[in-house]
């Protein structure tokens, strides 16, 4: 199985290279987008299957053996990730042929789409430090160039503001791996994890917090979040709803994987919990602000990171189980809602609730696909966000960390508040003049993503005993480190 | 058990499916639920009521305890009788009082999914089970109250009870998980025989509990959602908020009170005062309301309050009481929101001020209407009397200002009673416009349904027995002990006796002398008018959320890029320098250090310092090429040669580059050099501390395992002589990989912005 794990970059990079040399032969350039990141998600399925019964699937590249040459890592945290994020690059690819049509102004979509998938891949399965910036670059640079898709100077201005501040990340992270490299002369993940346990704690610490304000940008956590919702609502659905879904997401995940690799404590960390509570508080009050589809929906994302960095705060199986569960729903939710609000915007021409209104009689289909998502979102029983908040008030309470529990509760509510906004300001309401019906492909996409969400309500079960797994492995390090360099 | 679940889900999806076709006959096929519930109820009766419960578990996550336990013993069985008996009359009558239209079939899903989920609440011995349930019944009820979504009015009803049931349900599920954790288990079968220690935790967890429950039934001071509830269509008034929902927290608090106040002394005085409270008040405030359906909610909340405290209170004899009235209330409230529902349907308008006539032209609908009335009014040879018997019983022997109060609220509710019956049938007041019926009431449902719900609440009167075994056997469930109460006509002359007598004579006097009790209510309600209430801390708290979020999101989301790039820099300073400290030691400096690198240091750190005291653009751009090639020559003399080589050819084109752009911008900067000062500091902050982190890696450097071996196996086993190169396409190939699709990707995306730029400048020149 090793093999496919670099093909996991490979392919949807060479699918990139591909359209781009075809040309404007549009046909093919879907046929080939399309065919590459469905390669993935096969993949990713086969690499989730392989990792758990297996540990992990590990591929040392070049055959050059730990530390020496990049070591890419299929774990099941990475698998379970990688399959769900795949899935909804399919979908949304799908939404957003749709939405184009025959409208092909801008020819390198599908390459750029094909190097996000390839940069989104490489950072969730890649084993080593600088690889990792690697990915986070293809990542970026092809989010930079999606931005820009189907843009006037307004946009691009918008995009400004992610694009220095990413930039500001990326010059963190070089100095990250700068440090790093000089003290622990090594940059594999697992080498690191090894070095590490022999580095003076301060200094460890020192390191780990630097790490995780690098990635809290990218992962959108307080109070490094502010780029996202001023940059986010402006872009293309498709592209939102990619963003939404996907990108922070892997900031979480790789903090997640560098605090539990490199840095591991044995405590709950009182610094991320605290930091928990306060991206859910700021995220859902900026919500509540917001009078637009999409500025709501943005607001949320940086709120439910909170959630996930709760998870991770408790540092215990349960919590981390909890995290990865959150993760998994959250991915398909949040591309959902975004698709179902690109969907009102196309039909409406805007996102404004005001100018919106009755659109539960004109267009049913679009509420009931919303209702689910926005109950998941907001925890409400019995959707997948239900189930990921159980997990973590369950840990909390355990714990005894009854205040981020209470937070916790008390944004659910608010979230609740907020999504009653957009349902009683797009779906009630007087009836505006009929609209456009979106093109049908749209409908369908967004259609498949609701019920994956409902499908991870139903298999919440299996679910949660994988991501517990998943969480184990994560708790010790030397799972990790066994797997990659060997002998355990 | 489970299947009657499925039941319900089956009859709503089949009226979504048929939705364009099947009009208000949505409501017979969502009748099916119910009516399934109902006949399964009668089914199981005997053996449930001989103390066998019937068990079914289904897994969900069984990781994390999420099990749907459904365990049905004589008290849900009470519950599920009321729930199907109510909700079959209902939905019959929902067919006959809506017109088609295409809003209905999904109305009418709703409602059936409603049933559902209150069925699962009563029917889950599993705390999360019935969280699950109780959650589905705050967004159905969302739903249907926003009926009328084009009202303003409906919907911001439909929020306030949603915002304050969907608190208090989340507040109850923090309780639930506390609970659990204490008792070990999430089964209520289970924390019943065996209770949790009373402890801190055990304590937040009741009163969260409570607050569920309490939000849920509309108590004090949370009940004003109820009445603004009834902007939804009254057949969902009817079944969710007089007969069903709104008793979900009276089911919760009577199936843990006899626990709570074993482990709580609190308990039991919290939940008297709460319900005395809740009946008062509710009472009082019917008295002052014109909408007959207003009056109907007030009166509920004040009967709620009743319940509460009577079936919350865990002891045998109370609950007794509480569950017999339990029956009462649901038969005559369910009839009289129906008769309501008839009335505006026929009339047109609920006003008690315009109604006019009725008694003569809707006499089948008067006759339902008395009787129901008169069984809300305890009047003797109704069932009513013979509950509210029951329930004085229990209260006799406690403190007498509980049965004052009970007997307070009692008297209200004969005026309020009397109120409804005069109100709608009585003349119209004078200097308003009469409304009558437009037509006699057809021989239907809009008839049937209330009367024989109203009807059954006569025939129980007579013959209490019928229920009796049922109360019984609930109580005993509950509470582990047989009350020893009676459900009898004529009680002999017992305490209880005197009370209610007392109630309907004081009663009796008030409603004789309508102006003045008139006029007392309305000098006391304007009193009472001006103390705080729920409601209005509610209608306060909501615009003061919005603006708060409003300022502080607008304070943190600024839209300032320099602001946010300061905020990140300086917490990425912030934090690891916080680790560390304190716990420093000495720094060691790198090795090396000849003349030349400090030359160049001293270029590179002149330069980037003098760069932000320029003013003219172009001296900006010289001076960052400074930097650049002080870097380039800090390559050459460490053994880089190729990468000094390739910062000096990017430095060039940059600079280059960076020519051709000035050309179209002022040769200035405008701002003064002090303005940059906040900037210079944050810069000079950052720079700092990576020079000193810089400083302490290289004090912890460790070992060189990697780069050694690059360079010893560089020749032998990639064949090649330049490590770098060795480095870049074989060790690290993918990496480079990564780079140079970057690259692609970026070259994309310059052509994207610059094709339509030019085609645009084209066009225009």
């Amino acid at each position: 199985m090793t093999w496919l794990l670099p093909s996991v970059v490979a392919v949807p990079v060479l699918g990139a290279g591909l359209t781009v040399l075809i040309g404007r032969r549009l046909r093919l350039q879907r046929a080939i987008a399309l065919s590459g990141v469905a390669f993935v998600l096969v993949a990713a399925v086969l690499l989730l299957i392989e990792a758990d019964s297996n540990g992990a699937a590990v591929a040392q590249l070049g055959g050059w053996p730990a530390p020496f040459g990049i070591t890419l890592v299929a774990d099941r945290f990475a698998g379970i990730v990688l399959t769900v994020s795949t899935a909804m690059l399919i979908a949304v690819l799908v939404y957003a042929m749709a939405q184009l049509g025959r409208d092909a102004l801008d020819w390198w979509f599908h390459t750029k789409y094909l190097i996000l998938t390839a940069g989104v891949a490489l950072s969730l399965v890649t084993g080593d430090l600088f690889n990792l910036f690697v990915g986070f670059e293809m990542m970026l640079i092809a989010s930079y160039v999606l931005l820009t898709v189907k843009t006037g100077p307004g946009e691009v201005r918008a995009t400004m503001s992610y694009v220095v501040i990413n930039l500001v990340a990326s010059a963190l992270f070089l100095v990250v791996i700068a440090f790093t490299y000089t003290v622990a002369g090594t940059l594999n993940l697992a080498d690191l994890a090894v070095a590490f346990q022999t580095l003076d704690p301060a200094v460890r610490s020192a390191l780990g917090l630097l790490t995780l304000v690098v990635f809290g940008i990218k992962a959108a956590i307080f109070p490094l979040f502010m780029w996202l919702p001023d940059s986010y609502p402006t872009a293309p659905t498709p592209v939102t709803a990619i963003f939404a879904g996907l990108l922070t997401k892997v900031g979480v995940f790789v903090i997640i994987r560098t605090q539990t690799l490199l840095f591991s404590q044995d405590e709950p960390s009182t610094l991320l919990l605290f930091i928990a509570g306060a991206t859910m508080t700021v995220g859902v009050l900026g919500a509540i602000a917001q009078n637009d589809i999409k500025r709501i929906l943005s607001f949320h994302i940086v709120s439910q990171i909170g959630y996930m960095v709760m998870g991770l705060g408790f540092l215990t199986v349960a919590g981390l189980a909890a995290a990865i569960l959150y993760i998994t729903h959250h991915i398909v939710v949040k591309t959902g809602l975004f698709l179902v609000g690109g969907l009102v915007e196309a039909e409406e021409g805007t996102g404004a609730l005001d100018r919106i209104g009755g659109l539960l009689h004109r267009r049913p289909i679009i509420a009931v696909m919303f209702l689910p998502l926005a109950l998941s979102l907001a925890g409400i029983p019995p959707f997948s966000g239900f189930v990921a908040k159980l997990a973590l008030l369950q840990e909390g309470l355990a714990l005894d960390r009854g205040i981020i529990v209470a937070v916790s509760l008390a944004v659910s509510l608010l979230t609740l508040f907020s999504m009653t906004k957009i349902w009683g300001g797009v779906f009630w309401g007087e009836t505006t003049e009929p609209s456009v019906p979106a093109a049908r492909g749209m409908t369908v996409a967004t259609g498949s993503v609701v019920a994956l969400s409902l499908g991870v309500a139903l298999f919440a079960g299996p679910l949660a005993d994988l991501a517990t797994r998943a969480a184990a492995d994560l708790v010790d390090p030397a799972v990790y480190t066994g797997l990659v360099l060997g002998g355990g | 058990m489970a299947g009657l679940l499925v039941i319900h889900i089956a009859a709503a999806l089949a009226i979504l499916w048929w939705r364009g076709r099947v009009g208000r006959r949505a409501f017979l096929v969502g009748s099916v639920g119910p009516l399934a519930v109902l006949v399964w109820a009668i089914f199981q009766a005997s053996g449930i009521s001989a103390g066998t419960p019937y068990v079914q578990r289904i897994g969900w996550v069984p990781s994390l305890d999420l099990t749907f336990d459904l365990r049905v013993d004589a008290y849900s069985l009470a519950y599920l009788l009321v729930i199907a008996g109510a909700g079959v009359a209902i939905f019959i009558y929902a067919a006959r009082y809506f017109s088609d239209g295409s809003r209905v079939p999904t109305f009418a899903a709703t409602m059936t999914i409603f049933a559902g989920a209150m069925v699962g609440i009563v029917v889950s011995d599993h705390l999360l089970s019935i969280f699950v349930f109780w959650e589905l019944t705050t967004i159905t009820s969302y739903l249907l109250i926003g009926y009328d979504d084009h009202k303003a009015q409906a919907r911001s009803a439909a929020l306030h009870a949603a915002l304050i049931t969907g608190a208090g349900g989340l507040a109850m599920l923090g309780g639930f998980v506390l609970l659990a954790d204490a008792a070990g288990s999430y089964l209520i079968s289970d924390i019943v025989s065996q209770p949790p220690a009373a402890s801190t935790a055990v304590t937040v967890a009741w009163l969260l509990i409570l607050l569920g429950a309490v939000t849920k039934s509309a108590q004090f001071p949370f009940h004003a959602w109820l009445p603004g509830a009834m902007s939804a269509p009254t057949p969902a008034s009817a079944f969710l908020h007089s007969a069903t929902m709104v008793k979900a927290g009276i089911f919760l608090v009577g199936r843990l009170g006899a626990t709570a106040t074993a482990t709580a002394d609190w308990w039991q005085p919290v939940i008297l005062v709460v319900g005395f409270i809740t009946m008062v008040i509710g009472g009082w405030r019917a008295l002052r309301q014109t909408d007959l359906k207003l009056l109907l909610a007030f009166g509920t909340v004040s009967q709620l309050g009743f319940l509460f405290l009577l079936i919350g209170s865990g002891s045998a004899k109370l609950v007794f009481g509480g569950l017999a009235l339990l029956v009462a209330h649901a038969l005559f409230k369910a009839a009289l929101f129906m008769v309501v529902g008839t009335i505006d349907h026929q009339a047109g308008t609920r006003d008690i001020r315009r109604l006019s006539g009725l008694r003569r032209s809707m006499p089948g609908t008067f006759w339902t209407a008395v009787a129901a009335a008169a069984s809300m009014a305890a009047v003797p040879l109704t069932y009513g009397f013979v509950a509210k018997e029951a329930a004085f019983d229990g209260l006799v022997g406690k403190e007498t200002t509980m049965i004052a109060a009970a007997a307070a609220a009692s008297i209200l509710t004969v005026v309020y009673s009397a109120r409804f019956l005069i109100g709608a049938f009585g003349p119209h007041e004078p200097g308003q416009e009469p409304a009558g019926p437009e037509a006699p009431v057809a021989r239907s449902a809009l008839l049937w349904s209330p009367l024989v719900l109203a009807g059954a609440g006569i025939v129980l009167g007579f013959a209490p027995r019928l229920v009796l075994g049922l109360v019984d056997n609930a109580t005993v469930a509950v509470t582990g002990v047989a009350a020893a109460g009676k459900l009898v006509l004529w009680p002999g002359l017992v305490p209880a006796l005197g009370w209610s007598a007392l109630s309907l004579a004081v009663g009796a006097v008030l409603v004789a002398r309508p102006p003045r009790v008139d006029a007392a209510v309305g000098a006391v309600g304007t009193l009472a008018d001006k103390l705080p209430t729920g409601e209005g801390t509610y209608r306060r708290a909501l615009p003061a959320l919005l603006t708060f979020a409003d300022r502080s999101s607008g304070i943190l989301q600024n839209g300032s890029l320099p602001a946010y790039i300061a905020i990140i820099v300086l917490v990425a300073v912030a934090l690891p320098a916080a680790a560390v400290v304190g716990d420093l030691p000495p720094l060691t400096r790198p090795p090396g250090g000849i003349a030349l690198e400090w030359m160049l240091g001293a270029l590179i750190v002149g330069a980037a310092i003098s760069l932000v005291f320029v003013r003219r653009r172009f001296a900006v751009v010289i001076l960052l090429g400074g930097v650049g090639y002080g870097i380039a020559g800090l390559y050459a003399i460490l053994g880089g040669p190729d990468l000094s080589l390739t910062q000096l050819l990017v430095e060039t084109l940059a600079i280059a580059l960076f020519a051709f752009v000035l050309r179209h911008l002022p040769g200035t900067f405008n701002e003064a050099v002090t303005a940059r000062i906040p900037r210079i500091v944050v810069a000079l902050t950052v720079g700092s501390f990576v020079f000193a982190g810089g400083l302490l890696a290289n004090t912890f450097r460790g070992g060189r395992a990697v780069a050694d071996s690059y360079l010893a196996q560089a020749v032998p086993e990639a064949a090649g002589s330049n490590v770098v190169n060795v480095i870049l396409v074989d060790f690290r190939g993918f990496d480079t990989l990564g780079e140079i699709t970057v690259l692609v990707a970026a070259t994309l995306g310059v052509a994207g912005l610059a094709v339509p730029a030019l085609r645009m400048l084209r066009r225009e020149g």
